[in-house]
Protein backbone atom coordinates (compact mmCIF):
# COMPACT_ATOMS: atom_id res chain seq x y z
CA UNK A 1 0.00 0.00 0.00
CA UNK A 2 1.39 3.52 -0.94
CA UNK A 3 0.24 6.72 0.38
CA UNK A 4 2.24 9.58 -1.58
CA UNK A 5 5.69 8.80 -0.99
CA UNK A 6 4.88 6.63 1.83
CA UNK A 7 5.18 2.60 1.26
CA UNK A 8 2.84 0.13 4.28
CA UNK A 9 2.93 -3.39 3.92
CA UNK A 10 5.50 -4.20 1.11
CA UNK A 11 6.55 -7.75 0.21
CA UNK A 12 4.49 -9.20 3.41
CA UNK A 13 2.15 -11.71 3.49
CA UNK A 14 -1.01 -12.05 6.30
CA UNK A 15 -3.47 -14.72 7.12
CA UNK A 16 -6.44 -15.22 8.99
CA UNK A 17 -7.89 -18.55 10.09
CA UNK A 18 -11.17 -19.29 10.56
CA UNK A 19 -13.04 -19.72 13.98
CA UNK A 20 -9.96 -17.75 15.62
CA UNK A 21 -9.35 -14.69 17.65
CA UNK A 22 -6.45 -12.57 16.28
CA UNK A 23 -5.07 -9.16 17.72
CA UNK A 24 -3.43 -6.62 16.59
CA UNK A 25 -0.98 -4.54 17.91
CA UNK A 26 1.62 -1.78 16.90
CA UNK A 27 2.51 2.01 17.55
CA UNK A 28 0.58 4.70 16.24
CA UNK A 29 0.28 5.53 12.45
CA UNK A 30 2.35 1.63 12.05
CA UNK A 31 -1.02 1.02 9.65
CA UNK A 32 -3.44 -0.97 11.59
CA UNK A 33 -6.39 0.92 10.31
CA UNK A 34 -4.83 0.62 7.19
CA UNK A 35 -4.97 -3.34 7.10
CA UNK A 36 -8.55 -2.93 8.41
CA UNK A 37 -9.37 -0.73 5.37
CA UNK A 38 -7.34 -2.91 3.11
CA UNK A 39 -9.31 -6.34 4.08
CA UNK A 40 -13.05 -4.26 3.98
CA UNK A 41 -12.21 -2.54 0.64
CA UNK A 42 -12.01 1.08 1.54
CA UNK A 43 -8.55 0.67 0.04
CA UNK A 44 -7.36 -1.01 -3.13
CA UNK A 45 -3.82 -2.43 -2.41
CA UNK A 46 -1.15 -0.43 -4.81
CA UNK A 47 -0.07 -3.78 -4.69
CA UNK A 48 -0.77 -7.61 -4.34
CA UNK A 49 -3.85 -9.24 -4.09
CA UNK A 50 -6.81 -10.16 -0.87
CA UNK A 51 -8.36 -13.43 -0.65
CA UNK A 52 -11.55 -13.79 1.42
CA UNK A 53 -12.67 -17.95 1.55
CA UNK A 54 -10.41 -18.94 -0.94
CA UNK A 55 -11.57 -16.38 -3.82
CA UNK A 56 -9.64 -13.28 -4.81
CA UNK A 57 -11.79 -10.25 -3.88
CA UNK A 58 -8.76 -7.17 -4.32
CA UNK A 59 -10.62 -4.05 -5.71
CA UNK A 60 -13.98 -4.84 -4.46
CA UNK A 61 -16.82 -2.40 -3.13
CA UNK A 62 -17.34 -2.16 1.24
CA UNK A 63 -20.64 -2.77 -0.13
CA UNK A 64 -20.08 -5.96 -1.90
CA UNK A 65 -17.67 -7.92 0.77
CA UNK A 66 -19.86 -6.73 3.64
CA UNK A 67 -22.34 -8.94 1.98
CA UNK A 68 -20.09 -11.53 1.98
CA UNK A 69 -19.64 -11.47 5.80
CA UNK A 70 -17.18 -9.21 6.63
CA UNK A 71 -18.41 -6.90 9.55
CA UNK A 72 -16.78 -4.01 10.54
CA UNK A 73 -16.81 -1.30 13.88
CA UNK A 74 -14.80 1.65 12.69
CA UNK A 75 -12.14 3.66 15.05
CA UNK A 76 -13.91 6.72 15.60
CA UNK A 77 -17.48 5.44 16.42
CA UNK A 78 -19.37 6.13 13.10
CA UNK A 79 -23.30 5.14 14.16
CA UNK A 80 -25.99 6.83 12.06
CA UNK A 81 -26.66 9.30 14.42
CA UNK A 82 -30.68 10.18 13.66
CA UNK A 83 -31.29 6.53 13.91
CA UNK A 84 -32.07 4.43 16.92
CA UNK A 85 -29.77 1.55 18.02
CA UNK A 86 -32.60 -0.99 16.33
CA UNK A 87 -32.93 1.28 13.27
CA UNK A 88 -28.74 0.76 12.82
CA UNK A 89 -29.39 -2.53 13.20
CA UNK A 90 -31.82 -2.74 10.57
CA UNK A 91 -30.13 -1.35 7.96
CA UNK A 92 -27.45 -3.50 8.61
CA UNK A 93 -30.28 -6.51 8.91
CA UNK A 94 -31.55 -5.38 5.12
CA UNK A 95 -29.29 -4.92 3.57
CA UNK A 96 -25.87 -6.63 4.03
CA UNK A 97 -27.56 -9.33 6.25
CA UNK A 98 -29.88 -9.84 3.01
CA UNK A 99 -27.74 -11.67 1.45
CA UNK A 100 -27.27 -14.10 4.15
CA UNK A 101 -30.88 -14.67 4.97
CA UNK A 102 -31.78 -17.71 6.85
CA UNK A 103 -28.30 -17.94 8.42
CA UNK A 104 -28.65 -15.45 10.84
CA UNK A 105 -26.89 -16.78 13.80
CA UNK A 106 -28.92 -13.56 16.32
CA UNK A 107 -31.89 -11.87 15.39
CA UNK A 108 -32.31 -8.03 16.41
CA UNK A 109 -33.89 -8.48 19.56
CA UNK A 110 -30.88 -10.98 20.67
CA UNK A 111 -27.99 -8.86 19.22
CA UNK A 112 -30.18 -5.52 21.36
CA UNK A 113 -29.56 -7.98 24.51
CA UNK A 114 -26.43 -9.13 23.72
CA UNK A 115 -24.48 -5.26 23.31
CA UNK A 116 -26.85 -4.14 26.23
CA UNK A 117 -28.74 -1.91 24.33
CA UNK A 118 -32.34 -3.43 25.12
CA UNK A 119 -33.28 -0.27 26.89
CA UNK A 120 -32.06 2.36 24.48
CA UNK A 121 -33.00 0.51 21.61
CA UNK A 122 -35.50 3.58 20.82
CA UNK A 123 -33.53 6.36 21.95
CA UNK A 124 -32.00 8.28 18.86
CA UNK A 125 -28.16 7.36 18.82
CA UNK A 126 -26.75 10.61 18.56
CA UNK A 127 -28.24 11.31 22.08
CA UNK A 128 -26.26 8.30 23.63
CA UNK A 129 -23.34 7.78 25.87
CA UNK A 130 -20.07 6.97 24.01
CA UNK A 131 -19.91 3.51 24.91
CA UNK A 132 -23.38 3.14 23.75
CA UNK A 133 -22.58 4.66 20.45
CA UNK A 134 -19.36 2.07 20.42
CA UNK A 135 -22.51 -0.57 20.84
CA UNK A 136 -24.54 0.18 18.02
CA UNK A 137 -21.61 0.23 15.93
CA UNK A 138 -21.15 -3.76 17.38
CA UNK A 139 -24.81 -4.53 16.74
CA UNK A 140 -24.81 -2.80 13.54
CA UNK A 141 -21.79 -4.98 12.42
CA UNK A 142 -23.57 -8.08 14.16
CA UNK A 143 -26.60 -7.47 12.19
CA UNK A 144 -25.07 -7.75 9.28
CA UNK A 145 -24.57 -11.82 9.60
CA UNK A 146 -20.78 -11.25 9.50
CA UNK A 147 -18.39 -14.59 9.25
CA UNK A 148 -15.17 -12.16 10.47
CA UNK A 149 -15.79 -9.07 12.86
CA UNK A 150 -13.04 -6.35 12.61
CA UNK A 151 -12.82 -4.10 15.68
CA UNK A 152 -10.30 -1.26 15.66
CA UNK A 153 -9.93 -0.31 19.25
CA UNK A 154 -13.22 0.08 20.71
CA UNK A 155 -12.02 -0.34 24.08
CA UNK A 156 -10.48 3.09 23.47
CA UNK A 157 -11.94 5.74 25.86
CA UNK A 158 -13.64 2.92 27.68
CA UNK A 159 -13.72 2.98 31.55
CA UNK A 160 -11.91 -0.28 32.74
CA UNK A 161 -15.18 -1.90 33.80
CA UNK A 162 -16.80 -1.14 30.20
CA UNK A 163 -13.38 -2.82 28.87
CA UNK A 164 -14.18 -6.17 30.81
CA UNK A 165 -17.43 -5.99 29.51
CA UNK A 166 -16.59 -5.36 26.26
CA UNK A 167 -14.12 -8.81 26.32
CA UNK A 168 -17.04 -11.07 27.55
CA UNK A 169 -19.07 -9.81 24.26
CA UNK A 170 -15.87 -10.45 22.14
CA UNK A 171 -15.47 -13.95 23.66
CA UNK A 172 -19.73 -14.51 23.14
CA UNK A 173 -19.20 -13.36 19.41
CA UNK A 174 -16.56 -15.96 19.14
CA UNK A 175 -18.27 -18.61 20.61
CA UNK A 176 -21.17 -17.97 17.74
CA UNK A 177 -18.40 -19.25 15.27
CA UNK A 178 -17.32 -15.42 14.43
CA UNK A 179 -14.33 -15.09 13.82
CA UNK A 180 -12.60 -11.92 15.21
CA UNK A 181 -9.50 -9.76 14.44
CA UNK A 182 -9.31 -7.10 17.08
CA UNK A 183 -6.87 -3.83 16.99
CA UNK A 184 -6.14 -2.76 20.85
CA UNK A 185 -3.06 -0.84 22.31
CA UNK A 186 -4.22 -2.36 25.80
CA UNK A 187 -1.68 -5.67 25.89
CA UNK A 188 -3.47 -7.47 29.05
CA UNK A 189 -6.70 -7.48 26.17
CA UNK A 190 -5.15 -8.94 23.42
CA UNK A 191 -3.42 -11.58 26.18
CA UNK A 192 -7.20 -12.10 27.81
CA UNK A 193 -8.77 -13.10 24.19
CA UNK A 194 -6.55 -13.33 21.40
CA UNK A 195 -5.42 -17.34 20.23
CA UNK A 196 -2.87 -15.09 17.91
CA UNK A 197 -1.31 -11.79 17.65
CA UNK A 198 0.66 -9.76 15.09
CA UNK A 199 2.71 -6.68 15.80
CA UNK A 200 2.76 -4.04 13.20
CA UNK A 201 5.26 -1.29 12.92
CA UNK A 202 6.00 1.64 10.42
CA UNK A 203 4.01 -0.73 8.02
CA UNK A 204 5.54 -4.12 8.29
CA UNK A 205 5.32 -7.15 10.50
CA UNK A 206 7.62 -7.54 12.92
CA UNK A 207 6.16 -9.94 15.64
CA UNK A 208 3.00 -12.50 15.18
CA UNK A 209 2.07 -15.73 17.00
CA UNK A 210 1.12 -16.33 20.48
CA UNK A 211 0.29 -13.78 22.61
CA UNK A 212 2.38 -14.38 25.88
CA UNK A 213 5.62 -15.33 23.27
CA UNK A 214 5.01 -12.37 21.28
CA UNK A 215 5.17 -10.18 24.46
CA UNK A 216 8.74 -11.21 25.37
CA UNK A 217 9.68 -11.24 21.72
CA UNK A 218 13.07 -8.62 22.11
CA UNK A 219 12.25 -6.72 18.45
CA UNK A 220 8.40 -5.58 20.23
CA UNK A 221 9.86 -4.22 23.47
CA UNK A 222 12.57 -2.45 21.20
CA UNK A 223 9.75 -1.40 19.11
CA UNK A 224 8.22 -0.05 22.01
CA UNK A 225 10.40 0.87 24.45
CA UNK A 226 13.02 1.91 21.75
CA UNK A 227 9.77 3.56 19.85
CA UNK A 228 6.69 4.98 21.88
CA UNK A 229 5.53 3.92 24.39
CA UNK A 230 2.40 1.43 24.17
CA UNK B 1 -45.37 -0.47 16.72
CA UNK B 2 -44.25 0.71 13.24
CA UNK B 3 -48.33 1.06 13.11
CA UNK B 4 -48.56 3.32 16.55
CA UNK B 5 -45.93 6.01 14.73
CA UNK B 6 -47.71 6.34 11.69
CA UNK B 7 -51.35 6.35 13.05
CA UNK B 8 -51.20 9.99 14.30
CA UNK B 9 -50.26 11.01 10.90
CA UNK B 10 -52.97 9.05 9.53
CA UNK B 11 -55.97 10.72 11.98
CA UNK B 12 -54.37 14.29 11.53
CA UNK B 13 -54.65 13.38 8.02
CA UNK B 14 -57.98 12.55 7.71
CA UNK B 15 -59.17 15.02 10.03
CA UNK B 16 -57.32 18.15 7.69
CA UNK B 17 -59.74 15.93 4.69
CA UNK B 18 -62.74 15.98 6.47
CA UNK B 19 -62.18 20.08 7.38
CA UNK B 20 -61.37 20.57 3.64
CA UNK B 21 -64.08 18.99 2.58
CA UNK B 22 -66.27 21.29 4.54
CA UNK B 23 -64.64 24.22 3.28
CA UNK B 24 -64.63 23.46 -0.13
CA UNK B 25 -68.73 22.61 -0.42
CA UNK B 26 -69.02 25.55 1.83
CA UNK B 27 -67.46 28.14 0.10
CA UNK B 28 -68.00 27.10 -3.34
CA UNK B 29 -64.47 26.82 -4.30
CA UNK B 30 -63.39 30.45 -3.68
CA UNK B 31 -59.94 32.41 -3.10
CA UNK B 32 -58.73 30.59 -0.33
CA UNK B 33 -59.61 26.70 -2.23
CA UNK B 34 -57.90 28.00 -5.05
CA UNK B 35 -54.79 29.03 -3.11
CA UNK B 36 -55.13 25.46 -1.07
CA UNK B 37 -54.60 23.46 -4.50
CA UNK B 38 -51.08 25.57 -5.62
CA UNK B 39 -49.96 24.87 -1.63
CA UNK B 40 -51.10 20.90 -1.93
CA UNK B 41 -49.69 21.02 -5.52
CA UNK B 42 -46.27 22.10 -4.36
CA UNK B 43 -46.27 19.71 -1.07
CA UNK B 44 -46.31 17.11 -3.37
CA UNK B 45 -43.65 18.00 -5.47
CA UNK B 46 -41.83 18.88 -1.90
CA UNK B 47 -41.94 15.96 -0.13
CA UNK B 48 -40.71 14.36 -3.32
CA UNK B 49 -37.84 16.63 -3.03
CA UNK B 50 -37.69 15.89 0.36
CA UNK B 51 -36.80 12.20 -0.24
CA UNK B 52 -33.45 13.34 -1.72
CA UNK B 53 -32.53 16.28 -0.60
CA UNK B 54 -33.40 15.90 3.16
CA UNK B 55 -33.53 12.24 3.71
CA UNK B 56 -30.62 10.94 1.72
CA UNK B 57 -28.71 14.91 1.89
CA UNK B 58 -28.36 15.18 -1.73
CA UNK B 59 -29.23 18.89 -2.75
CA UNK B 60 -31.27 19.26 -5.92
CA UNK B 61 -31.60 22.62 -7.51
CA UNK B 62 -33.17 21.04 -11.04
CA UNK B 63 -36.52 19.08 -9.58
CA UNK B 64 -38.63 21.07 -11.42
CA UNK B 65 -37.23 18.93 -14.80
CA UNK B 66 -39.55 16.34 -13.50
CA UNK B 67 -42.48 18.68 -12.76
CA UNK B 68 -41.76 20.23 -16.43
CA UNK B 69 -41.90 16.62 -17.90
CA UNK B 70 -45.05 15.80 -15.77
CA UNK B 71 -47.12 18.59 -16.77
CA UNK B 72 -45.72 18.38 -20.76
CA UNK B 73 -46.54 14.73 -20.53
CA UNK B 74 -50.19 16.00 -20.04
CA UNK B 75 -50.21 19.03 -22.02
CA UNK B 76 -48.55 17.67 -25.20
CA UNK B 77 -51.02 15.16 -26.36
CA UNK B 78 -53.89 17.91 -24.84
CA UNK B 79 -52.49 20.32 -27.14
CA UNK B 80 -52.47 17.69 -30.43
CA UNK B 81 -56.10 17.43 -29.64
CA UNK B 82 -55.14 13.29 -28.40
CA UNK B 83 -58.52 11.52 -26.81
CA UNK B 84 -56.81 10.80 -23.37
CA UNK B 85 -58.42 10.54 -19.77
CA UNK B 86 -56.31 13.95 -18.82
CA UNK B 87 -56.33 11.92 -15.12
CA UNK B 88 -54.92 8.93 -16.98
CA UNK B 89 -52.39 11.47 -18.56
CA UNK B 90 -51.38 12.96 -14.89
CA UNK B 91 -50.16 9.45 -13.70
CA UNK B 92 -48.33 8.79 -17.05
CA UNK B 93 -46.86 12.17 -16.46
CA UNK B 94 -45.22 10.86 -13.24
CA UNK B 95 -43.96 7.45 -14.62
CA UNK B 96 -42.42 9.64 -17.39
CA UNK B 97 -40.58 11.76 -15.12
CA UNK B 98 -39.67 8.63 -13.07
CA UNK B 99 -38.07 6.79 -16.19
CA UNK B 100 -36.53 10.08 -16.53
CA UNK B 101 -34.92 10.27 -13.33
CA UNK B 102 -33.85 6.83 -13.32
CA UNK B 103 -31.79 6.93 -16.77
CA UNK B 104 -30.28 10.45 -15.51
CA UNK B 105 -29.29 8.91 -12.56
CA UNK B 106 -26.63 7.26 -14.01
CA UNK B 107 -24.08 10.08 -15.25
CA UNK B 108 -26.36 12.47 -12.58
CA UNK B 109 -25.63 10.45 -9.52
CA UNK B 110 -22.23 9.66 -10.20
CA UNK B 111 -21.39 13.18 -8.51
CA UNK B 112 -22.32 14.65 -5.25
CA UNK B 113 -22.67 17.69 -3.07
CA UNK B 114 -21.81 20.91 -5.54
CA UNK B 115 -21.01 19.61 -8.93
CA UNK B 116 -24.64 17.90 -8.55
CA UNK B 117 -26.63 20.71 -7.71
CA UNK B 118 -25.17 22.10 -10.12
CA UNK B 119 -25.36 19.43 -12.55
CA UNK B 120 -29.62 19.42 -11.49
CA UNK B 121 -29.48 23.03 -12.26
CA UNK B 122 -27.91 23.01 -15.38
CA UNK B 123 -30.44 20.22 -16.50
CA UNK B 124 -33.34 22.35 -16.04
CA UNK B 125 -31.56 25.59 -18.14
CA UNK B 126 -31.43 23.16 -20.87
CA UNK B 127 -35.30 21.85 -20.63
CA UNK B 128 -36.16 24.88 -20.67
CA UNK B 129 -34.05 26.01 -23.24
CA UNK B 130 -35.20 23.14 -25.82
CA UNK B 131 -38.80 23.86 -25.15
CA UNK B 132 -38.49 27.46 -25.76
CA UNK B 133 -36.81 26.63 -29.23
CA UNK B 134 -39.08 23.78 -30.36
CA UNK B 135 -42.46 25.32 -32.14
CA UNK B 136 -43.46 21.23 -32.16
CA UNK B 137 -43.41 21.65 -28.41
CA UNK B 138 -45.17 24.47 -28.57
CA UNK B 139 -42.29 27.09 -27.75
CA UNK B 140 -43.13 30.01 -25.59
CA UNK B 141 -46.69 29.94 -26.61
CA UNK B 142 -47.34 27.33 -24.21
CA UNK B 143 -50.50 24.99 -24.77
CA UNK B 144 -53.58 25.88 -23.06
CA UNK B 145 -55.13 22.29 -21.75
CA UNK B 146 -58.69 22.56 -21.95
CA UNK B 147 -60.48 19.73 -19.90
CA UNK B 148 -64.04 18.88 -18.32
CA UNK B 149 -63.10 17.47 -15.23
CA UNK B 150 -65.31 18.73 -12.35
CA UNK B 151 -63.73 21.55 -10.47
CA UNK B 152 -64.56 20.34 -7.02
CA UNK B 153 -63.40 17.02 -7.77
CA UNK B 154 -59.82 18.09 -8.52
CA UNK B 155 -59.75 20.25 -5.08
CA UNK B 156 -60.98 17.37 -3.49
CA UNK B 157 -58.80 14.97 -4.90
CA UNK B 158 -55.71 17.21 -4.74
CA UNK B 159 -56.00 17.96 -1.55
CA UNK B 160 -56.03 14.21 -0.42
CA UNK B 161 -53.54 13.13 -2.52
CA UNK B 162 -51.31 15.76 -0.70
CA UNK B 163 -52.53 14.05 1.77
CA UNK B 164 -51.77 10.40 0.99
CA UNK B 165 -48.35 11.51 0.27
CA UNK B 166 -47.17 13.04 2.66
CA UNK B 167 -48.09 9.89 5.12
CA UNK B 168 -46.90 7.86 2.54
CA UNK B 169 -43.60 9.55 2.65
CA UNK B 170 -43.56 9.28 6.37
CA UNK B 171 -44.33 5.38 5.91
CA UNK B 172 -42.01 4.84 3.47
CA UNK B 173 -39.30 7.15 6.09
CA UNK B 174 -39.48 4.45 8.40
CA UNK B 175 -39.13 0.97 6.09
CA UNK B 176 -36.09 -0.61 5.36
CA UNK B 177 -35.10 1.92 2.02
CA UNK B 178 -35.64 5.29 4.54
CA UNK B 179 -33.63 4.19 7.09
CA UNK B 180 -31.14 3.43 4.33
CA UNK B 181 -31.71 7.05 2.95
CA UNK B 182 -30.95 8.36 6.33
CA UNK B 183 -27.89 6.00 6.75
CA UNK B 184 -26.27 7.43 3.60
CA UNK B 185 -27.02 10.88 5.06
CA UNK B 186 -25.53 10.04 8.20
CA UNK B 187 -22.06 8.07 6.79
CA UNK B 188 -22.17 7.10 4.05
CA UNK B 189 -18.73 5.37 4.43
CA UNK B 190 -20.24 3.34 7.63
CA UNK B 191 -23.59 2.81 5.31
CA UNK B 192 -20.78 0.86 2.67
CA UNK B 193 -19.75 -1.23 5.13
CA UNK B 194 -22.79 -2.49 6.12
CA UNK B 195 -24.11 -3.77 2.55
CA UNK B 196 -25.55 -0.53 1.74
CA UNK B 197 -25.24 0.67 -2.56
CA UNK B 198 -24.95 4.12 -1.51
CA UNK B 199 -25.22 4.51 -5.68
CA UNK B 200 -28.52 2.25 -5.70
CA UNK B 201 -30.27 4.07 -2.45
CA UNK B 202 -29.77 7.77 -4.11
CA UNK B 203 -31.22 6.31 -7.40
CA UNK B 204 -34.46 5.11 -5.28
CA UNK B 205 -34.82 8.48 -3.93
CA UNK B 206 -34.36 10.51 -6.86
CA UNK B 207 -36.93 8.33 -8.78
CA UNK B 208 -39.77 8.28 -6.15
CA UNK B 209 -38.97 11.56 -5.97
CA UNK B 210 -39.33 12.15 -9.61
CA UNK B 211 -42.48 10.57 -9.61
CA UNK B 212 -43.99 12.31 -6.93
CA UNK B 213 -42.83 16.08 -8.80
CA UNK B 214 -44.20 14.45 -12.00
CA UNK B 215 -47.48 13.84 -10.49
CA UNK B 216 -47.76 17.23 -8.58
CA UNK B 217 -46.39 19.00 -12.41
CA UNK B 218 -49.53 17.22 -14.13
CA UNK B 219 -52.29 17.72 -11.99
CA UNK B 220 -50.69 21.38 -12.02
CA UNK B 221 -51.39 21.53 -15.39
CA UNK B 222 -54.68 20.54 -15.37
CA UNK B 223 -55.87 22.47 -12.28
CA UNK B 224 -54.42 25.74 -14.31
CA UNK B 225 -55.32 24.47 -17.73
CA UNK B 226 -52.12 26.29 -18.99
CA UNK B 227 -48.39 25.76 -19.41
CA UNK B 228 -45.56 27.13 -20.68
CA UNK B 229 -41.42 26.37 -20.93
CA UNK B 230 -41.38 29.13 -17.72
CA UNK B 231 -44.05 27.43 -15.32
CA UNK B 232 -42.70 24.04 -16.55
CA UNK B 233 -39.00 24.56 -15.82
CA UNK B 234 -38.20 27.58 -14.73
CA UNK B 235 -35.39 27.69 -11.90
CA UNK B 236 -37.82 29.55 -9.73
CA UNK B 237 -40.78 26.02 -9.71
CA UNK B 238 -36.99 24.72 -8.74
CA UNK B 239 -36.79 27.43 -6.14
CA UNK B 240 -40.53 26.86 -4.56
CA UNK B 241 -40.22 22.94 -4.30
CA UNK B 242 -37.11 23.28 -2.18
CA UNK B 243 -38.17 26.09 -0.48
CA UNK B 244 -40.13 24.62 1.35
CA UNK B 245 -38.31 21.75 3.24
CA UNK B 246 -35.75 24.32 3.95
CA UNK B 247 -37.82 26.69 6.07
CA UNK B 248 -39.88 24.10 7.61
CA UNK B 249 -37.46 21.60 8.46
CA UNK B 250 -35.15 19.31 5.87
CA UNK B 251 -35.69 16.00 6.23
CA UNK B 252 -39.12 15.93 7.93
CA UNK B 253 -42.78 15.35 6.41
CA UNK B 254 -44.71 17.87 8.76
CA UNK B 255 -41.59 20.76 8.29
CA UNK B 256 -42.23 20.29 4.39
CA UNK B 257 -45.75 20.62 5.10
CA UNK B 258 -45.69 23.94 6.93
CA UNK B 259 -42.58 25.05 5.33
CA UNK B 260 -44.01 24.76 1.56
CA UNK B 261 -47.20 26.55 2.60
CA UNK B 262 -45.66 29.69 4.09
CA UNK B 263 -43.45 29.72 0.81
CA UNK B 264 -47.02 29.55 -1.14
CA UNK B 265 -48.32 32.17 1.44
CA UNK B 266 -45.51 34.12 1.20
CA UNK B 267 -45.54 34.36 -3.00
CA UNK B 268 -48.93 34.87 -2.83
CA UNK B 269 -48.38 38.00 -1.02
CA UNK B 270 -45.41 39.04 -2.69
CA UNK B 271 -47.16 39.21 -6.02
CA UNK B 272 -49.37 42.32 -5.08
CA UNK B 273 -47.28 43.68 -2.12
CA UNK B 274 -44.05 44.01 -4.08
CA UNK B 275 -45.12 44.22 -7.87
CA UNK B 276 -41.81 44.08 -8.76
CA UNK B 277 -39.62 41.94 -10.44
CA UNK B 278 -37.65 39.50 -8.35
CA UNK B 279 -40.26 40.54 -5.35
CA UNK B 280 -40.81 37.22 -4.32
CA UNK B 281 -37.66 35.96 -4.47
CA UNK B 282 -36.70 38.62 -2.48
CA UNK B 283 -39.36 37.83 0.14
CA UNK B 284 -38.33 34.55 0.38
CA UNK B 285 -35.10 35.28 0.23
CA UNK B 286 -35.19 36.94 3.78
CA UNK B 287 -38.15 34.67 5.03
CA UNK B 288 -34.79 32.10 4.87
CA UNK B 289 -32.18 34.05 5.99
CA UNK B 290 -34.03 34.98 8.91
CA UNK B 291 -35.16 31.27 9.84
CA UNK B 292 -31.56 29.79 9.50
CA UNK B 293 -30.50 32.57 11.87
CA UNK B 294 -33.31 31.86 14.64
CA UNK B 295 -33.17 27.55 13.97
CA UNK B 296 -30.49 26.01 11.03
CA UNK B 297 -32.39 23.23 10.51
CA UNK B 298 -35.90 24.77 9.75
CA UNK B 299 -39.30 26.04 11.46
CA UNK B 300 -40.64 22.31 12.25
CA UNK B 301 -37.69 20.70 14.70
CA UNK B 302 -36.49 24.08 16.04
CA UNK B 303 -40.24 24.13 17.37
CA UNK B 304 -39.57 20.61 18.56
CA UNK B 305 -36.96 21.19 20.04
CA UNK B 306 -38.13 24.02 21.71
CA UNK B 307 -41.01 22.41 22.89
CA UNK B 308 -39.05 19.60 24.29
CA UNK B 309 -36.17 22.28 26.06
CA UNK B 310 -39.67 23.26 27.73
CA UNK B 311 -41.02 20.11 29.00
CA UNK B 312 -37.45 19.29 29.72
CA UNK B 313 -37.19 22.21 31.95
CA UNK B 314 -40.10 20.80 33.92
CA UNK B 315 -39.36 17.86 34.27
CA UNK B 316 -35.78 18.89 35.75
CA UNK B 317 -37.40 20.97 38.31
CA UNK B 318 -40.25 18.22 39.14
CA UNK B 319 -37.02 16.22 39.56
CA UNK B 320 -35.42 18.71 41.61
CA UNK B 321 -38.46 19.15 43.72
CA UNK B 322 -38.39 15.26 44.59
CA UNK B 323 -35.03 15.52 45.47
CA UNK B 324 -35.67 18.12 47.82
N1 LIG C 1 -5.85 7.79 3.11
C1 LIG C 1 -4.60 8.05 3.50
N2 LIG C 1 -3.82 8.90 2.81
C2 LIG C 1 -2.56 9.17 3.17
N3 LIG C 1 -1.98 8.64 4.25
C3 LIG C 1 -2.68 7.80 5.00
C4 LIG C 1 -4.04 7.45 4.67
N4 LIG C 1 -4.49 6.59 5.61
C5 LIG C 1 -3.49 6.40 6.46
N5 LIG C 1 -2.39 7.10 6.11
C6 LIG C 1 -1.10 7.09 6.79
O1 LIG C 1 -0.72 5.74 6.91
C7 LIG C 1 -0.11 5.51 8.16
C8 LIG C 1 -0.82 4.40 8.87
O2 LIG C 1 -2.10 4.86 9.26
P1 LIG C 1 -3.10 3.99 10.08
O3 LIG C 1 -4.32 4.81 10.27
O4 LIG C 1 -3.27 2.68 9.42
O5 LIG C 1 -2.36 3.81 11.47
P2 LIG C 1 -2.86 3.08 12.79
O6 LIG C 1 -1.89 1.99 13.03
O7 LIG C 1 -4.28 2.72 12.69
O8 LIG C 1 -2.63 4.21 13.86
P3 LIG C 1 -3.48 4.61 15.16
O9 LIG C 1 -2.94 3.81 16.28
O10 LIG C 1 -3.18 6.06 15.34
O11 LIG C 1 -4.91 4.34 14.86
C9 LIG C 1 -0.16 6.82 8.94
O12 LIG C 1 1.09 7.43 8.85
C10 LIG C 1 -1.19 7.62 8.21
O13 LIG C 1 -0.90 9.00 8.28
MG1 LIG D 1 -6.01 3.29 13.60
Amino acid sequence: MAFGGMELFSGINLSFEKDKVYGIIGTNGSGKTTLFNIICGVLTPTHGQVFYEGNEVTGMKPWQLSRKGIGRCFQMVKPFNSLTPYENARVARSSAGHYSKGEEKFSLDEIMELTGLKDKRNIVTSELSLPDKKNTEIARALACNPKIMLFDEVSCGLSGEEIYARMDLMRKIADYGISIIVIEHIMMFIKEICDEVVVLHAGSIISSGDPSVVAQDPKVIEAYLGGRKL
Amino acid sequence: MKNNKLRPYIIAGLIAIAAYMVLLFGSDGGYLSNFIVYVCLFIIASQGWNLLGGYVGEISFGHAVFWGIGAYTVGLPIGYDLNISPLLLAFAGAAVAALFAWIISYPLLRVRGFPFLVGTYGLGVVFEKVFVASPKLFATKGVFVANDLNRFFLHGMIFVLMIVVTVGVKWLTDKDLGLRFKAVRDVPEAAEMVGVNIYHTKTAALVIGAFLCGLAGGLYVLYSGFINPTTAFDSSVSISILMGPYIGGIGTVLGTVFGTSIVIAIQEWARSALPFTGGQHMALGLLLIIIMMVSREGLFPGLRKLALKLSGKTKDKTKEKKAA
